[in-house]
């Protein structure tokens, strides 16, 4: 269970709640920002936008972090207005505001990580906090603030994955289970405890563990949704750098998945989102000289599927052109000429796995350069699970990525070894009982 | 002597809290104006209330008014806390019921001595 520890800056209790509650309130904000984008009722989203801000700004003073201040101060004047409604929300404005939340949450990750907010001569935020006074005073115009938003993907808030929200049941109902398991230790710890009750101990004893077992793995389920969160920013990120147009569809967001699970096949969802973007979809023009809609469509969606969660990411651009990529696998020293020559359409996928494969000799700002798909098959593999990728010429490709349900406690069989009972390495359902 | 902190920020209550315990209080929290009221309503024996004006579903501002209007028998007093430096809003605060002020972020000086100023206990 839990991650691999990342090596932490002297964080003391204080600062930790403040990077857990902070992330909260980005996260809240990011999603009110989009929700505004796509004309929801301000009113109600400003608040909660204006809130998050506020509450940093109340906080990070006692804690002594004058870059966040700064900016939480700079983007909550330009909030008040915004509230108040003596500035319309346009654009630009959700714009601003989405850099201020990427930029806060940068500086976090960097005390989360470092214990310090970062050297100020390198990153240096006053392009941004200049642009949301300009835009205060009610100066128009949103030139270029850095491209700090370009990153998103990996700026996942850092502290967030080392908590998680259990309902207050589930943790009654372990707290009685736990009641049941001292009460059947202290029944066996009585002096008169006979053979009989010995065999019906056991079984109350087998009972309470398969409750706790099934219970404790419950509580680390959470909702594949908490992925999708940050994707729409992402992909609008993503597709006007490579001027694409792209409609976003998520479905199965209430599907449960254990928390570590989750964790990690964040990255990987991010990679298969961003190169469905950058090379699967086709650019507007292409699209409409192929009778196509302008705007390309990307799928997100998870669900259950044998016994295991499948997270898809969909898109309907051009799919891969096998010739293209057996070429370019030839001149890359992947496979010979003649080896070129014979292969079979799978086979041809199964190239676009390989490390430090691409079939663009530029390196975009995007995707990188052969970043992409070896590196979504490890995650995934790493966490038990596989990807397969399907693609039909001219209609799109989908990206399936299968993991189990959870990181569940496997059963294996107990051997007596000279006397030491040892559990041996072979996973066996049979060997339970 | 019992004091209520209301303050949507955890940091902020667990900060405030640890604080008030050094100077010999006694804390407990509520995360909004609503549910301080209905805390205050039930429990009648704090003696120091810190209120944050900024919180959802019910705000400081609301929260002070209705407690000195429909708790007006409670020996209380009642401190805001913010980051407001409004000085009309703070005007408005203090004729509504409101015994001190302090504003964020603040040192166990300050907040020292708005108790002092209040005549309340403050362990040394």
């Amino acid at each position: 269970m839990g991650g691999e520890g990342v090596d932490r800056g002297d964080v003391d209790d204080l600062t930790m709640e403040f990077l857990i509650e902070s992330g909260e309130g980005l996260d809240c904000m990011e999603r009110c920002l989009n929700d505004l984008q796509h004309g929801s009722e301000s009113g109600a989203c400003l608040a909660e936008i204006f809130r998050a801000v506020h509450t940093m700004k109340g906080t990070v003073g006692f804690l002594g972090f004058p870059r966040l201040e700064k900016m939480a101060h700079a983007g909550e004047a330009l909030l008040v207005l915004l509230r108040d409604g003596k500035r319309g929300v346009d654009e630009s404005v959700v714009y601003l505001l989405m850099q201020l939340t990427d930029r806060l949450r940068a500086v976090l990750q960097l005390i989360e990580t470092r214990g310090h907010e970062g050297k100020r001569d390198v990153d240096d935020d006053s392009g941004l906090i200049e642009e949301l006074e300009r835009m205060v005073r009610g100066e128009a115009g949103i030139a270029g603030v850095g491209e700090a938003s370009v990153s998103v993907g990996e700026m996942a808030a850092g502290c967030m994955e080392k908590t998680v929200r259990v309902e207050v049941e589930t943790l009654n109902r372990l707290m009685s289970l736990v009641g049941e398991l001292v009460e059947t230790r202290n029944q066996f710890l009585r002096a008169d405890v006979c053979e009989k009750s010995v065999a019906r101990l056991g079984q109350r004893l087998d009972g309470v563990t398969a409750s706790l077992r099934e219970t404790v793995m419950q509580a680390r389920m959470q909702p594949v949704g908490y992925l999708f969160q940050r994707i729409p920013r992402l992909a609008r990120d993503v597709a006007a750098i490579c001027g694409k147009r792209v409609r976003l569809e998520f479905s199965g967001g209430d599907t449960g998945l254990d928390k570590e699970l989750l964790e990690r096949l964040k990255d990987p969802l991010v990679h298969a989102v961003r190169n469905a973007i950058d090379h699967g979809l086709e650019t507007p023009q292409d699209r409409m000289a192929r009778g196509k809609p302008r705007e390309g469509c990307i799928e997100v969606s998870a669900f259950h599927e044998s016994g295991q969660i499948v997270v898809e990411v969909k898109d309907d651009g051009a799919g891969v052109d096998c010739e293209r990529v057996v070429w370019r696998a030839v001149e890359l020293g992947l496979i010979s000429e003649e080896g070129g020559a014979a292969i079979r359409d799978v086979e041809v996928m199964e190239l676009l796995f390989a490390p430090g494969f691409s079939t663009r000799e530029e390196v975009t700002m995007i995707s990188g350069r052969g970043v992409g798909l070896d590196v979504v098959r490890t995650n995934v593999e790493r966490a038990g699970g596989s990807v397969e990728l399907q693609s039909a010429r001219g209609e799109g490709t989908t990206l399936r990525m299968r993991v189990p349900l959870t990181l569940a406690i496997l059963p294996a069989p107990i051997e007596d070894c000279g006397g030491e009972m040892v559990l041996a390495g072979k996973w066996d359902e049979e060997c339970r009982q | 002597m019992r004091a209520l902190i209301v303050d949507d920020s955890r940091v902020l209550r667990m900060h405030l809290g640890e604080m008030l315990r050094l100077m010999g209080w006694k804390t407990e929290e509520a995360k909004n104006g609503r549910l301080a009221l209905e805390r205050l309503r039930v429990d009648r024996g704090f003696q120091l209330v810190l209120m944050d004006v900024n919180m959802p579903e019910m705000n400081g501002i609301e929260c002070v008014c209705r407690v000195r209007s429909e708790l007006s028998e409670l020996d209380l007093k009642l401190m805001m806390v913010s980051t407001e430096a409004d000085s009309c809003l703070i005007e408005e605060l203090l004729a509504n019921g409101v015994d001190e002020y302090l504003m964020k972020p603040f040192t166990h000086e300050n907040l020292q001595a708005k108790l002092q100023l209040m005549s309340l206990p403050v362990r040394a």
